[in-house]
């Protein structure tokens, strides 16, 4: 055996075997298995060989990264062929619906999601579209006021309703015999919301008062979003800003909602224990009836949100105990990257941030016990830009000893790489949570309802783990060079009011030496 | 979904719902004895464990043991009840074996290490910290602490600073050697294995640990009698009120009909009595809601709402008057069906994903339950009568036993 061959073998004893054959002695394997040059590595796993190359391999790195990058495939082939798998069609009106059947359990979820959010609001951002999604929740012309929720609650239904920059969703999840119901009081918000004065006004001091009652991270989280996206849509707060909700009327409420809330700008997500036919079936005799708004515009994302200089975010509060870090990236998104950049970033995050081994964790928290926690995550389903964030809850560490930190290690990254080893871990981790996710029907619903709302299509969202495991070393590298970059950042820190309390160490630590 | 009883060769006791489409498998296991077993004085020491099994054991140490699971995309994770201490692993079919080898380690060679704990400590405190400015957190544990005085559930979860600081890595073993043991333990697994691999497995992760446990005796907790209404001074613009009263165990003929009372005065979601009383009448608060508890050795209908200080005192007032009204017999028939109706059509929806399975089913299996009752619990909620839920609420709804605490600055 070549030496690389048996460092490995020695090294992954328990997890790789390395059988060497002499095919001139048995020439049934040569038939077999095709070989007809030397030598010939092929992988098996679970008895089944996923991986085979002739020639070369004499280095032990190139070796390894030919084992890893094999099962990492050999796993995506399998996560990407997992039950369940969606279908999808269009209704004459223009409703694209999506049908995953799955039938675990005698339930179904039912999502409809709005291709309209706070980026779709007039210049300025008014807070509309929350406000409006709130409001719906409440009123509609053949159910009456509150009627919604009493009627999911007697049957036993829960539901769910969200705002973000893009997409406005209203989900369902109900025992699937209801699902024609749910379908009927969807349909109904859809085309026959009616709202009083009396209404918009008691629903805007809810509002005033939840902003009010806002505690301090969220609102450095606000600001940090306006400070990123300047001049920007996604600059117009999800959660507006003092003085904005309270201006919007009901005539501007009812013109966001005339405008966008039509069949031809929404998607229909149906996950559960039916079949594609059923759903069609009910949709047309529910959705179908409604007509399409045929003055709706292209959305418009006027530019493209590219900060120049470093942005920086600062606020004081005196509930804050600890000091909080927080950094957005502008980054691309799965709708505006290149081939494969959203999917490097999203390894990339991984190996930043992504639990105990991550390279923010080992370094901040475990080396230089500067930090309690760390973490970070990609969020890429925009339209016009993805964002990665970063976060820390200071545990001795002064702000700027943190940064340098976290800057440090983000070098090392742009510069050095990252190894096999950390490659192959935080892919398996991404198709674990692909799994994960399957077994759930309220995530699994969302996966296909939040990237069918923004473009993607069916076996774009499918083909995602095969996407993820082509990944490389390189193309992280480039990743973070490119889009890791400062001047399109913004860095936000929670304080408490007086620096005497600002971190953990202020704490008693364990009294006790021995343990 | 079918529930498959089984002990294991080695004598653990289990259940099983197979399920082979998604190649994974979610295990969700409960040692009896939770905090109730924390010594006195060192309250927090079942939390503190819980979050040290993670940190390094057998020959791993804490980065290496987080580098295997992640190496293993598997998620383990641990935590104290007051009455069990509760694991659970959610792993890829192709690294169960990997998995389980980790698991096994951790709960028979963990490592109290002292940097591990030291930094698993800070986490604790900083949690306690943030607990501690949150009104909901300060207005339940007082709760616990007045209605259960002199009884461990009086005592908090995770500790207090003083009973943390006093923690040491023996006081973690002493817990580990006394609660995980083979006789008090119970799983529930969901997902793509089968029985005889379910029974293997359990004798290979749980087979060396004690056969006998060695609890401390927990007697059974009454409730401070005569009512108690306790403050609990914070400078928060909204107070939280928590309240309750003694309520019934699985075991009481009457909890069924207990079930719909409480959905019927609060329960999780609207068209409650104290919804329309406190929120669509009063506009006193935003959300009400109540739930029955039957722990181990209690059960209790507890309730919580948040509301400005000025309308504190206005608001307990509604609770007690809508409560004495329920208990007199004010109880119609529509609320009996919306209740019902909510009651039967939400069960299904509590067994969707593989983890939410196994950590439903393991609450019935700790709980002394038997397999077979997730048929027959919608039959048994469909036939509760009017006439029983008015018997209940009569024995229950006592304003003059409610227990009221409150976070914030009641004016």
């Amino acid at each position: 055996m070549v030496p690389a061959l048996e460092d490995v073998a020695e090294e992954r004893a328990g997890a790789v075997k390395i059988v060497k054959l002499d095919v001139d002695r048995s020439p049934i394997v040569k038939g077999e298995y095709k070989i007809h040059g030397m030598p010939t590595l092929i992988l098996f796993k679970e008895g089944e060989p996923v991986a085979r190359r002739t020639g070369g391999l004499v280095q032990k790195e190139k070796l390894e990264e030919w084992i890893d990058a094999a099962l990492v495939l050999a796993l995506a082939d399998k996560v990407s062929s997992v039950p369940p798998r969606a279908v999808g069609f269009r209704l004459r009106n223009g409703l694209e619906v999506v049908v995953i059947a799955d039938r675990r359990a005698p339930i179904v979820s039912h999502m409809v999601c709005y291709k309209a959010g706070a980026a779709d609001e007039p210049a300025g951002g008014s807070g509309v579209a929350r406000f409006l999604q709130q409001l719906t929740v409440k009123s509609m012309d053949k159910v009456a006021v509150g009627e919604f929720s009493k009627t999911m609650s007697r049957l036993g239904g829960e539901h769910k309703a969200c705002a973000t920059l893009d997409t406005t969703i209203y989900y369902e999840r109900i025992a699937k015999e209801q699902l024609k119901t749910a379908m009927e009081m969807e349909a109904d918000r859809m085309i026959h919301l009616y709202l009083t004065e009396e209404e918009v006004s008691s629903e805007r001091e809810v509002i005033t008062e939840l902003r009010a009652l806002s505690d301090p991270l969220a609102r450095l989280f606000n600001y940090m979003q306006v400070a990123i996206f300047p001049e920007h849509p996604y600059g117009y707060p999800a959660i507006p800003l003092a003085g904005d909700v309270v201006n919007v009327s009901r005539r501007e409420a009812m013109r966001f909602y005339k405008r966008y809330y039509a069949p031809n700008n929404a998607v229909l997500v149906v996950s559960g224990d039916v079949t594609p036919e059923e759903v069609k079936h009910l949709a047309e005799e529910t959705y179908g009836k409604i007509l399409a708004n045929p003055d709706l515009d292209t959305r418009s994302r006027s530019k493209e949100p590219v900060p120049s200089t470093a942005q920086r975010v600062t606020l004081r509060d005196a509930r804050a105990t600890t000091s909080t870090f927080r950094r957005y990236y502008a980054v691309p998104s799965y709708v505006t990257a290149k081939r494969g950049v959203a999917e490097a970033l999203e390894v990339l995050v991984k190996i930043l941030a992504g639990g105990q081994t991550s390279r923010l964790y080992q370094k901040l928290v475990i080396a230089d016990r500067l930090v309690a926690t760390i973490g970070g995550g990609y969020a890429g389903t925009m339209l016009k830009s993805g964002v990665a964030v970063f976060h820390a809850v200071s545990r001795s560490g002064a702000p700027a000893a943190i940064e340098a930190a976290v800057d440090g290690v983000l070098e090392d990254i742009r510069t050095h790489g990252v190894t096999q080893v950390e490659l192959a871990r935080a892919k398996k981790a991404l198709l674990a949570r692909y799994i994960f996710d399957s077994s759930n029907q309220e995530r699994l619903t969302g996966r296909y309802g939040w990237a069918v709302a923004i473009g993607r299509t069916v076996d774009q969202i499918e083909s995602w783990p095969a996407a993820i495991s082509g990944v490389t070393a390189e193309d992280i590298k480039r990743a973070a060079a490119e889009h890791l970059d400062i001047g399109r950042s913004v860095t936000g820190w929670l304080l408490p009011e007086s620096d005497k309390a600002s971190s953990a160490q202020a704490m008693r630590p364990l009294s006790r030496a021995s343990l | 979904m079918e529930i498959q009883e089984l002990l294991s060769p080695g004598g653990i006791k289990a259940w099983l719902v197979e399920e082979r489409a998604v190649p994974m498998v979610a295990i969700r296991f409960a040692f009896e004895g939770g905090s109730s077993q924390d010594p006195e004085g060192r309250e927090g020491v079942a939390s503190f464990f819980a979050a040290m099994l993670d940190q390094g054991a057998g020959d791993l140490t804490a980065v290496a043991f987080q580098e295997q699971i992640e190496e293993l995309a598997a998620r383990m994770t641990f935590h104290a009840t007051k009455d069990a201490f509760v694991g659970s692993l959610e792993v890829l079919t192709e690294s169960r074996r990997e998995a389980t080898q980790l698991l096994k380690i951790a709960l028979t060679r963990p490592h109290f290490d002292p940097d591990a704990a030291q930094r698993v400590g800070e986490g604790l405190f900083a949690n306690l910290a943030s607990a501690a400015l949150d009104p909901s957190s300060v207005a339940s544990e007082q709760w616990d602490a007045v209605a259960f005085a002199g009884h461990p559930y009086a005592r908090p979860l995770h500790g207090t600073y003083e009973s943390v600081s006093e923690i040491t890595s023996a006081d973690l073993e002493d817990y580990r050697r006394r609660v995980l043991a083979k006789n008090s333990l119970k799983v529930v697994a969901v997902g793509d294995i089968s029985r005889d691999d379910l029974g293997v497995l359990l004798d290979e992760v749980f087979g060396d640990l004690r056969a006998k446990a060695n609890l401390m005796r927990v007697p059974k907790a009454g409730l401070v009698p005569g009512g108690k209404q306790i403050l609990v001074d914070m400078d928060v613009p909204q107070s939280v009120v928590a309240f309750g009263v003694g309520a019934i165990s699985y075991d009481d003929p009457d909890y069924m009909p207990a079930c719909v009372l409480n959905r019927i005065v609060a329960g999780t979601g609207c068209a409650s009595k104290l919804r329309e009383e406190l929120r669509v009448k009063r506009g006193f608060a935003s959300a009400v809601t109540t739930d029955i508890t039957p722990a181990q050795h209690a059960s209790v209908i507890k309730g919580r709402f948040t509301t400005r200080n000025e309308f504190v005192g206005k608001s307990i007032e509604v609770i007690r008057r809508t409560l004495q009204a329920t208990a007199d017999g004010e109880v119609n028939q529509s609320e009996i069906d919306n209740a019902k109706g909510h009651l039967i059509g939400s069960f299904p929806l509590r067994f969707d994903a593989h983890a939410k399975i196994a950590s439903q089913l393991l609450e019935l299996f700790a709980d002394g339950l038997g397999a077979d009752y997730t048929d027959g619990r919608n039959d048994m909620i469909a036939s509760v009568a009017i006439e029983d839920v008015r018997r209940v609420a009569k024995r229950l709804l006592d304003p003059e036993r409610l227990i009221v605490a409150i976070a914030g600055r009641p004016v």
